[in-house]
């Protein structure tokens, strides 16, 4: 019991001081809100017109106005009634409303890709390890190995060139066309044809770490005493595999999983920006250029509770599934 | 994993289990011995990933030598195509794509040497420290630290630490790598000094007097070099890619010309739209190199560590 | 992310030439294109469709909002209209929905507004309604985009009334200044918007305006008008359908307007002569129209730039020609010394003046005349100041804006071969803004705006009172303190007088090339690609009657290509 209290008081302590902390990083760039955003509006060579100007920081609100103890206490409270203010960029939206729209771009952008990486990694990554020094195992670990050296960024600017640009088979930006947004097919059809591009991405590069991650653990389980033991007792190899080796080497995974899938939530910035993906990552990228505070706030808010939440899962499940973990912290 | 800039692969970031892989990594240690280097070498990915870095350090090195022209000129005819005078062509502003490219091997080297090393050591001494004084309010400190650190959405906070400088220079760049990507690292050593505290030849140190630190980084450290090093190349593979993220970003250092602020300016300018691939394709391939090269020595050095894995071939 | 330059920006740009009709009617632009190249031989037919960028730069589709104070309204340009329209280039002034204007005095001016128009919902636009929007800015300064009622570029307003057909707004005292800005406030809908509680955060999605479209869809990405039938000047707009899509960087939008994807597109596009005209030379164009002005600003707070011979001699020794090309592929020009953008603003030039102004690339004479000046070549090669101390020149440049940075390769180059001890220093754009605040810099680029009042323009750049503060951006970087010019652009925003105001021009002319307080490199553009496959009548060289700031106008010209 003392192992899961110790684990839930950390994640409040840790909440508290990444609260802090998101309040205090966008404080410390330089830049006024509102100039920011005229220039945006009236593009980067325009004629400074104070008055565009002062009516902007009226809208705003001027965040250097305040002293910086008020500003914490007015995010505390607001934070705490859950408010999360309004979004400048898209202003007089709420910040809620605006994450809202974003939200599940990447979660089934991400979700999926990230699901079917788990799956097919692991189970590549297994049965490499099963295989050891087979033609499939150096096949897998050379060719992961080289596509995970890879800029992921950089493999979607080239898939973008090759299959967007030259070949012209997929759209180049955006998440759909000419369809409205709904459950309708016509919609689906459209947002799956958009995310083929930058799923392919995700998929290329997504499975690399549970591949090595999950053949290094089994490889050394396969090693252990008990496996050997099984063995000498004349078990059958596959059930050795499965039952033995794979399913230990499963644990660490699985706590990956979780969180990869906390994580998640930050979204995938450099992918989403090369295909103007409209998802979170994109979200925040805005968010940092345009000096939106509020909107970066709660984006950043979001990915620190997203994966606090998923290391705290994380802890309980690696606590129950495998009680020497809960031994060896208490 | 949520920045997409840094992707740390190595066990550190599970949370519990890299623990215990972290341990029984440590239990091989001692056998590594002085065989290392012959270890290292007979693997063949290693080999060929030590061949590869040599070459490109020898290329960084002697790039004023090597380069047709100095990495920063741009006073060439804009959009030359490759020719004996600009074997890859010129770049819309008038810049030698291969004296950019050759000149640009000197960054990623110097972000990898350096950005690996701060980060390696940042890592080494809080996590070598924390797990130490395991239990003690040091350790607490300095575990809530590291964490607080691990969730901390890494670019955001690389966006604002660049935001707040007046010089971008490259040793900034390495520095803010550096000191946003060390807390997976320490997690690891803490759980691997762990194991290591209760060996004999620590308690043996602790008897005859020893003082903490000198345990720690006398008698612990050495017998951690090989797992260190992974953790370095480890490191340094991960500050090359975020170099080149960030730098495409345009949050780099664009006064020295790096692979990334390549690719940067090649994405802002158009490149692919006036079918200028070169410029685009050539960059992120000598980095895709450079980072298998670390990754194939850094297999090597896992054999020191983890002799289960030394029958490989 | 710098790529787009929005609708309400440069619909402010007034000017000297505004004030010459003052007393008078206006000259009013008869909206005719000229006779030019195959861009306007069109024909009478409707155009089915035109399809332009979208004008929010950001959008998370279904965030539908029309507000026009709203920094994310999805157009802010064809459903609510100014009064009047002033041409950026020419200065010329097309009455929209005012048809004419009146200073009684420099404070006191009135507006006639046009009859038989009508909204959107069938209700007749009333002077009702002009009040409306100018008086909205009083209760919420958020709203107040034209200073009407604070102090900014002339004095507030006390009182807007209506008498008959026309609407009269009493100003504290000059207000001259303020009339470009004023002309721009978009005339909103009195019957609904007085039902609004709070303007300010309201979420407009059933826009009614007085503008030539309605919506007719938006699915979060793709912004779907139609033409109206009972807009009041229908039988000028041919476009039956404007289609507003998409935040393109280059690389798409290049893509785009090669396969007819899009009718036009004013962002960057590299090198857009091979990257677009190129493919299709008969169909693709673009024009370059010059915005402003590039320039090299010193700190002129600090030694050497203090001195003016300092200045002179390295004004003289930069290759504007090698900037033009390295930054902009040769398409915008090297500008003239004097800040006005040539040749349009001709006009505004002193007659004793009328030779080249733009400075001539000469590394030996500004080696003489620094020589003369007493920065003599040091042991190291390198000048030092007069009295010997090291001379170090720090140019700061925005990292990440490439054209800047390509500029200030080729400057820190020729001062170098000036043998002055130049480096570059490359600082994220906010950095820099906040080094224009506090006045740590000793070199940045700049931007000289060259709208049509030069109070407002280079005025700006070297009034005193415009020099930035610790919390404020404002226009006189290089912080030009002089009372003697104070007054000349006290004069001129106050002046109505044309022959005056010319002979002020010229003071502030005379300033710009015999002070250098900053040195002009080349033109900024203000840009326009375009294919004519569908609609021809697109501004150009030829037909410089609109740039981009003013699509109003330019729906009003487009016809049909085939």
């Amino acid at each position: 019991m003392r192992y899961f209290l110790r684990r839930i008081g950390f994640f409040l302590a840790t909440l508290w001081a990444a609260v802090t902390l998101n309040f205090i990083i966008p404080r410390l760039q330089p830049g006024d809100p509102a100039e920011i955003m005229f220039k945006k509006l009236q593009g980067r060579d325009a004629e400074l017109d104070p008055a565009k100007i002062e009516a902007l920081r009226a809208m705003l609100g001027d965040p250097a106005g305040k002293n910086l103890w008020e500003q914490y206490w007015n995010y505390l409270g607001s934070l705490s009634r859950g408010e999360l203010g309004l979004s400048y960029t898209y202003f007089p939206y709420d910040v809620a409303t605006v994450i809202g729209v974003a939200l599940p771009w990447t979660l089934v952008l991400v979700g999926t890709t990230l699901l079917i990486s788990f799956v097919v990694g692991t189970l590549l990554g297994a049965f490499a390890a099963w295989r050891r020094n087979t033609r499939f195992d150096s096949i897998v670990t050379l060719g992961s190995t080289f596509i995970g050296t890879l800029p992921a960024f950089w493999l979607a600017l080239l898939i973008l060139f090759a299959f967007g640009y030259v070949l012209g088979w997929f759209p180049t930006a955006g998440g759909y066309d000419a369809s409205t947004p709904g459950w309708n097919a016509e919609f689906i059809g459209d947002a799956i044809y958009h995310s083929i591009l930058p799923a392919s991405v995700l998929l290329i590069t997504g499975p690399i770490g549970w591949i090595l991650g999950m053949r290094n653990t089994m490889i050394m389980n396969l090693g252990e005493d008990y496996v050997r033991l099984a063995r000498a007792k004349g078990v059958p190899d596959t059930q050795i595999a499965l039952r033995y080796a794979a399913r230990n080497a499963l644990l660490p995974s699985i706590t990956g999983l979780a969180l990869a899938l906390g994580s998640m939530l930050g979204g995938q910035i450099l992918i989403e920006q090369v295909f103007d993906y409209p998802g979170l990552g994109r979200l925040t990228a805005q968010a940092i250029d345009n000096k939106d505070y509020p909107l970066l706030q709660a984006l950043l808010l979001f990915t620190i509770v997203g994966v606090l939440l998923a290391n705290l899962i994380a802890d309980m499940l690696y606590g129950i599934l495998d009680p020497r973990a809960r031994k060896a912290q208490s | 994993m949520s920045t997409g800039v840094t992707q740390p692969t190595d066990s550190s970031n599970l949370p519990v289990g890299g623990e215990e892989l972290a341990a029984a990594e440590a239990e091989a240690v001692e056998a590594a011995g002085p065989r290392w280097w012959s270890i290292i070498w007979a693997n063949r990915k290693a080999r060929v990933g030590i061949v590869i870095l040599g070459l490109y350090i020898l290329l960084g090195v002697f790039a004023p030598w090597i380069a047709p022209y100095e990495g920063t000129r741009t006073d060439f005819e804009a959009l030359l195509e490759p020719s004996a005078e600009h074997w890859l062509g010129t770049t819309t502003s008038g810049g030698d794509i291969a004296s950019q490219l050759i000149w640009g091997t000197r960054v990623s080297l110097l972000v990898g040497l350096f950005g690996g090393l701060f980060a390696t050591i940042i890592a080494l001494v809080v996590g070598m420290i924390s797990g130490y004084f395991e239990g003690t309010w040091i350790d607490e400190v300095l575990s809530f630290v590291t964490n607080v650190a691990l969730v901390v959405p890494i670019l955001p906070l690389i966006i604002t630490l660049m935001a707040y400088t007046e010089d971008r220079s490259i040793w900034f760049t390495i520095f803010v790598i550096a000191i946003t990507s060390w807390a997976g690292a320490a997690r690891a050593k803490r759980s691997q000094i762990i194991t290591l505290r209760n060996r004999d030849f620590v308690t043996a140190a602790k008897f005859s007097g020893d003082r903490s630190w000198t345990i720690v980084f006398r008698e612990i450290m050495p017998s951690m070099s090989s797992l260190i090093m992974a953790g370095f190349f480890g490191a340094a593979t991960g500050a090359v890619g975020a170099e080149a993220g960030l730098s495409f970003l345009g949050l780099g250092d664009t006064s020295s010309v790096s692979w990334g602020t390549m690719l940067y300016q090649a994405n802002q300018q158009g490149a692919l739209a006036q079918g200028l691939w070169i410029w685009l394709f050539v960059p992120g391939l000598a980095l895709a190199i450079l980072i298998t090269a670390f990754t194939f020595v850094n297999f090597g050095i896992d054999l020191l560590s983890n002799p289960h894995l030394r029958e490989d071939g | 992310m710098t790529r787009r330059i929005t609708g309400f920006a440069a619909l402010a740009m007034a000017g000297a030439l505004a004030l010459t009709a003052c007393s008078g009617r206006i000259q009013t632009n008869q909206n005719q294109p000229g006779p030019t190249d195959g861009n306007t031989a069109g024909t009478d037919a409707m155009i089915e469709q035109v399809t332009l960028p979208a004008e929010v730069a950001e959008n998370v589709g279904g965030l539908v909002n029309f507000n026009p104070f709203s920094p994310n309204a999805l157009t802010k340009t064809y459903f609510y209209e100014p009064l009047m329209i002033r041409n950026s280039l020419n200065c010329t002034m097309t009455p929209w929905l005012a048809t004419e204007y009146k200073w009684e005095g420099p404070d006191k001016l009135t507006f006639t507004v046009r009859e038989g128009v009508t909204w959107s919902d069938g209700q007749p636009l009333t002077p009702d309604d002009v009040k409306f929007s100018l008086d909205i800015g009083k209760d919420f300064p958020a709203l107040d985009t034209a200073g009407v009622w604070n102090d900014t570029f002339g004095k507030h307003a006390t009182d807007v009334a209506v008498n008959g057909n026309n609407v009269t707004i009493t100003f504290s005292g000059n207000a001259a200044a303020k009339f470009d800005s004023i002309i721009a406030v978009k005339v909103l809908p009195k019957h609904i918007w007085e039902k609004i509680d709070d303007p300010v955060k309201y979420i407009d999605k059933e826009p009614v305006g007085t503008g030539p479209f309605t919506l007719a869809s938006y699915n979060g990405r793709k912004l779907v008008l139609d033409r109206r039938a009972d807009y009041w000047q229908a039988d000028k707009i041919k476009v039956e359908k404007l289609v507003l899509e998409g935040n393109y960087d280059a690389t798409q939008a290049a893509l785009k307007l090669n396969a007819g994807g899009l009718d036009a597109y004013w962002g960057e596009i590299p090198n857009p002569q091979v990257a677009f005209v190129d493919k299709n030379p008969t169909l693709n164009h673009f024009w370059y129209a010059p915005a402003g002005t590039t320039v090299l600003t010193p700190n002129l707070t600090k030694a050497p730039f203090n001195d003016v011979k300092f200045r002179e001699a390295y004004s003289q020794g930069i290759n504007k020609d090698e900037i033009s090309t390295k930054a902009t592929y040769g398409i915008m020009k090297p500008a003239s010394q004097t800040g006005l953008k040539l040749p349009y603003a001709e006009d505004l030039m002193p007659d004793d003046l009328k030779t080249d102004t733009v400075l001539p690339f000469d590394t030996a004479k500004a080696e003489q005349l620094l020589d003369a000046a007493g920065y003599a070549v040091g042991a190291d090669g390198m000048r030092t100041n007069p009295d010997g101390s090291p001379l170090k020149i720090k140019f700061t440049v925005q990292a990440g804006w490439i054209d800047y940075e390509s500029t200030v390769e080729v400057i820190v180059r020729n001062l170098k071969s000036m043998k002055l001890d130049a480096s570059t220093v490359k600082s994220a754009p906010d950095n820099v803004d906040a080094q224009k605040k506090s006045g740590e810099f000793d070199m940045v680029l700049e931007y000289l705006h060259g709208g049509c009042e030069v109070a407002r323009n280079i005025g700006s750049k070297l009034a005193s009172d415009q020099i930035p503060t610790k919390t404020k951006v404002q226009s006189n970087v290089q912080r030009w303190n002089d009372p003697a010019t104070d007054a000349t652009v006290a004069a001129l925003s106050g002046s109505t007088d044309p022959g005056e105001q010319k002979k002020l021009v010229g003071e502030l002319v005379n300033t710009m090339i015999t002070q250098f307080p900053v040195t002009s490199l080349i033109y900024a553009p203000a840009r326009m690609i375009y294919r004519t496959d569908k609609a021809v009548g697109w501004p150009s060289e030829e037909d410089p009657y609109a740039t981009n700031s003013d699509m109003l106008v330019i729906m009003t010209h487009l016809r049909s290509a085939k």
